[in-house]
């Protein structure tokens, strides 16, 4: 069942500020600050300081959820870049919420940028596909972990954070993970592993790293 | 179609499926050559030889009875079997006037459909159904159109919504499928909803078939076969239901593989729609055991040497790698090596 080469991913490419927008809606998670960082400073150069309208929400790399109070670099540095508004999140739900709520007031003219690990792209892809944002309004660009979102085709359960071809199912099923990916689910498809043989599983090895 | 309906076989359990003399002569082999590769082959929907597979636009035949009671059974336990995002009612009307119209003027003594403005009056003679309503009224139907009217056709329908140069899968009844998923590829691209299929987006297969399907036009419909095979007569093998009909693939020997291998085709129709714009894709499978193939010689020779030099990344996609060697084994007395003529005709 396993078919290799993913037709159904989406082509990520790299991050680059969007003049033709007005309004500017900057979303990363962990490592996302570098390319988000790199997109505010092209907007620096590109439009005065008095038409920027931009608001950036991240969610901090997980090392620094642990040690509460202390302010990570990226955030500092999004500090620094003056007239954007930026919120900071300790997880990704609480940040896609407020991304929810600032999508439902968004106005014609708004270009959205996502830069993350896959996973979260998928989840914020999600919400922008109900917002009928199209293809020349959004961007993202993939980086840090390639772990997946997987779709239980059997039990519909989502498993988070999948870094084996197999995984355990919460239906019990061990899964094999495909290279089959939904937009609309933000999810790879997981199907039984050892449906034709029971018990005949393939070795589990990390592979989504 | 003068054929009796078959109203108590199964598709499942029992599985007491099978094709009269007639329905196996009239089945739509794939095959034109002794090898099979994919292509675009597209060809224009019109009307193909008296009591052909192609004769009308869709095909009723006897399994029309119990492959919709199949339909029932399966969308009972799974509902989801059959959705459509709220942007596709234009498009789930015109295809109700496209099957209900087709079938009326086919079949006019199973069928009939008459119309005073808005008001419609549609009868189904085999599903013994009446229902009165107003076109372009979901409030008058007991279930939104398309789930309607597909709950009284043979096949699977997926709506394929035309923007941004593309198709997108946004609407279907999906009960008859050879292992994909209508809920986990709803809202995917045309090409995005086949990325799983090997080697034919290398083949450029995909470019082709969009660039084609992106100009249909109103009227002018086309159609294709495609292929797997099947353990068992069963319609509903879904990868949802997959735990259940994954062992079957284990149980074929050289023995049973007659009996047990069956041959699935699907004959593809596409139609563009008027109001939507739209398209609708038919997607009508029809089984046959390789015994019932046998009883034709060409046949039998032929999906041999199919089976023989498939390519192995098409042995995999369409899951055959456990079952394909019983199966050959079972064929080989029926090939003594003579040519078979050209093209798909019984001889």
């Amino acid at each position: 069942m396993l078919i290799t080469g993913i037709k159904s991913k989406p082509i990520y490419t790299p991050l680059s500020f969007d003049a033709s927008g007005r309004y500017h809606i900057l979303l990363g998670a962990g490592v996302g600050a570098n390319p988000l960082l790199r997109v505010l400073a092209e907007m620096k150069k590109t439009v005065p300081q008095s038409m920027i309208h931009a608001r950036v929400l991240f969610k901090n790399a997980s090392a620094i959820e642990a040690t509460a109070g202390n302010v990570s670099e990226s955030e500092l540095a999004f500090r620094a870049v003056e007239t954007v508004e930026l919120r900071v999140f300790n997880n990704v739900a609480s940040l896609l919420a407020d991304f929810h709520i600032l999508a439902t007031g968004s106005l014609m003219g708004t270009r959205l940028y996502v830069a993350g690990p896959e996973s979260f792209i998928g989840l914020a892809m999600q919400i922008a596909l109900q917002f009928n944002l199209n293809q020349d309004e959004i961007r993202a660009e993939e980086c840090g972990s390639l772990a997946r979102r997987v779709f239980c085709i059997h039990c519909r359960a989502i498993t988070d954070e999948v870094v084996t071809n197999i995984v355990k199912c919460a239906c019990q099923r061990w899964l094999l993970v495909r290279d089959h990916y939904s937009r609309r689910l933000a999810a790879y498809m997981g199907v039984m592993a050892d449906a034709e043989a029971p018990g005949e599983l393939p070795e589990m090895r990390e592979v989504f790293r | 179609m003068n054929a009796i309906f078959k109203v108590n076989e199964t598709f499942r359990n029992d599985f007491t499926f099978c094709n009269s003399p007639a329905a196996i002569r009239r089945f739509p082999l794939p095959f034109a050559e002794d090898e099979y590769m994919y292509s675009v082959n597209i060809e224009p929907h019109l009307p193909g030889p008296q009591g052909s597979v192609s004769e009308f636009a869709f095909d009723v035949d006897e399994h029309y009875v119990a492959e919709c009671h199949e339909r029932e059974i399966v969308l009972a336990n799974e509902p989801l079997r059959f959705q459509a995002l709220p942007h596709m009612m234009s498009a789930q009307w015109d295809c109700l006037e496209l099957i209900m119209e087709s079938l009326a003027r086919d079949y006019p003594k199973h069928f009939s459909l008459s119309k005073r403005n808005n008001h419609w009056q549609w009868s189904n003679g085999p599903l013994n159904m009446e229902q009165r309503f107003t076109f372009g009224d979901a409030a008058t139907l007991p279930r939104p159109p398309l789930d309607y009217i597909t709950r009284q056709a043979q096949g699977d329908f997926v709506v394929m919504d035309q923007r941004e140069g593309n198709l997108w899968c946004e609407a279907g009844m999906v009960t008859t499928q050879a292992d994909w998923s209508l809920d986990f590829d709803m809202g995917m691209t045309f090409k995005e909803w086949h990325g799983p299929v090997p080697l034919a987006h290398e083949m450029g297969v995909f470019d082709r078939a969009i660039k084609f399907l992106l100009n249909l036009r109103l009227g002018q419909p086309v159609r294709r076969l495609n292929w797997t095979m099947t353990v068992n007569p069963r319609l509903d093998t879904s990868p949802e239901n997959y735990p259940h009909w994954g062992p079957d693939r284990a149980s074929v020997n050289a023995a049973n593989a007659g009996d047990l291998v069956h041959l699935r085709v699907e004959l593809q129709g596409l139609w563009r729609l008027p109001r939507s714009n739209a398209v609708v894709f038919g997607i009508r499978c029809y089984l046959i055991s390789l015994r019932e193939l046998a009883t034709i010689p060409k046949w039998a020779r032929r999906v041999h040497r199919v089976l023989k030099k498939l390519h192995p990344a098409l042995v995999d996609y369409k899951g055959l790698t456990r079952y394909r060697e019983p199966a050959i084994a079972w064929l080989a007395p029926f090939d003594d090596g003579s040519p078979t003529t050209p093209g798909t005709s019984p001889e």
